[in-house]
């Protein structure tokens, strides 16, 4: 069934229809929070929270305003956001991913994972935001406009902040290691 | 791919389906709580809809005493004093005419009756209807426009405190 037509179901009340929606869009809006909040068990509730905020709020979406991945994101980077603010001086670093690849691989990419995680726990929310959506989401900068309400003078300033945070943290720990 | 694509593919939820089964638990148990919130909400609106009206309407009872102990302490100080034997009659009246059932509103103090209420009485041969028939002539004499109104077959009121302070009774009752 298209994603629309679910839309349209879940508006009239269907929750099978939003169901599928969740299964849909489960891994994205989870993903997002993930790389905002750095704690799998905490993004895996405040995704839980966002579609149910969603399910709260679905004849607000206007199909013409925008995509409803979109529409999705802005909630689930509000909630996630929130968070952040409130458990700012924490920085945690990932739980274990499942991994289907060969444990070395596993372990060589959780690393990874970590130190990227590592790294943007030192960015503000308002640069880990914009680093996530752009660079690890990879959005363009008209949906991260949209998403975040930020304008693009703001989102080009944090993002040329956290990427250079970043890098400087990464070579940091590479030095050391 | 490169580590960098894979390192950004990595975050996923462990079970899908577990998390749509959450999410549409949370859904429900968010719903059954919003539905009791609204009746929540309605009992707490009636509860304060009632403490309101009744706060008003206690005001507003006070307010009416109020104005009445007013009224009722302005005229007793341009009322002349009246003497004791009159006041008693006075009283013994009054208390006739509420044995007789013709007060309304304790509180008020209000004397309410109509020629039907009279006739019924002497109908019943009630051992009040001469002093029911002494306070009409008085009525008459002193209230005119209050004896037109019965004669007319219609409800009269009395305040039974204005009749107390009222010296020009005691020239009919004797």
């Amino acid at each position: 069934m298209e994603i629309n037509q679910l839309i349209h179901k879940s508006q009239k009340g269907d929750q099978n229809a939003f169901g599928k929606l969740v299964l849909m869009m489960g891994d994205y809006v989870f993903s997002v929070v993930f790389r905002l909040v750095n704690n799998e068990l905490e993004a895996e509730d405040i995704a839980q929270n966002v579609f149910v905020k969603a399910w709260q709020n679905i004849n607000k979406y206007n199909e013409a305003k925008g995509k409803f991945s979109t529409w999705l994101y802005t909630i689930a980077t509000r909630i996630a956001l929130d968070h952040l603010k409130t458990n700012h001086a924490q920085i945690n670093l990932p739980n274990t991913i499942e991994s289907d690849d060969d444990i070395e691989k596993d372990l060589d990419l959780k690393l990874l994972g970590e130190l990227l995680n590592t790294a943007t726990g030192h960015l503000s929310p308002q640069q880990k935001l914009v680093f996530v959506l752009r660079d690890l989401e990879e959005m363009d900068v008209d949906e991260v406009v949209q998403i975040t309400g930020y304008s693009e003078k703001k989102i080009k300033d944090n993002l040329y902040v956290a990427r250079k945070k970043v890098k400087e943290v990464l070579s940091k720990i590479l030095k050391v290691g | 791919m490169n580590n960098w694509e894979e390192i950004k593919k990595q975050p996923r939820l462990r079970d899908v389906n577990r998390f749509q089964q959450n999410v549409l638990k949370a859904i429900e148990a968010d719903e059954k709580n919003h539905s009791k919130m609204v009746w929540w909400r309605i009992a707490a609106s009636v509860i304060v809809l009632l403490a309101v009206g009744s706060f008003t309407w206690l005001e507003f009872e006070t307010y009416t005493l109020r104005t009445n102990i007013l009224v009722l302490d302005n005229y007793s100080k341009k009322a002349p004093e009246l003497d004791m034997q009159c006041q008693y009659q006075i009283n013994d009246l009054i208390e006739s005419l509420k044995k007789a059932g013709f007060i309304i509103d304790s509180r008020k103090n209000a004397i309410q009756f109509s020629r039907q209420d009279v006739e019924q009485l002497k109908d019943n041969n009630s051992e009040y209807i001469s002093d029911i028939k002494q306070f009409l002539v008085v009525v008459k004499e002193i209230y005119p426009t209050k004896y037109e109104q019965f004669s007319a077959g219609e409800m009269v009121e009395f305040n039974a405190w204005h009749l107390q302070k009222d010296s020009r009774l005691c020239d009919w009752i004797r």
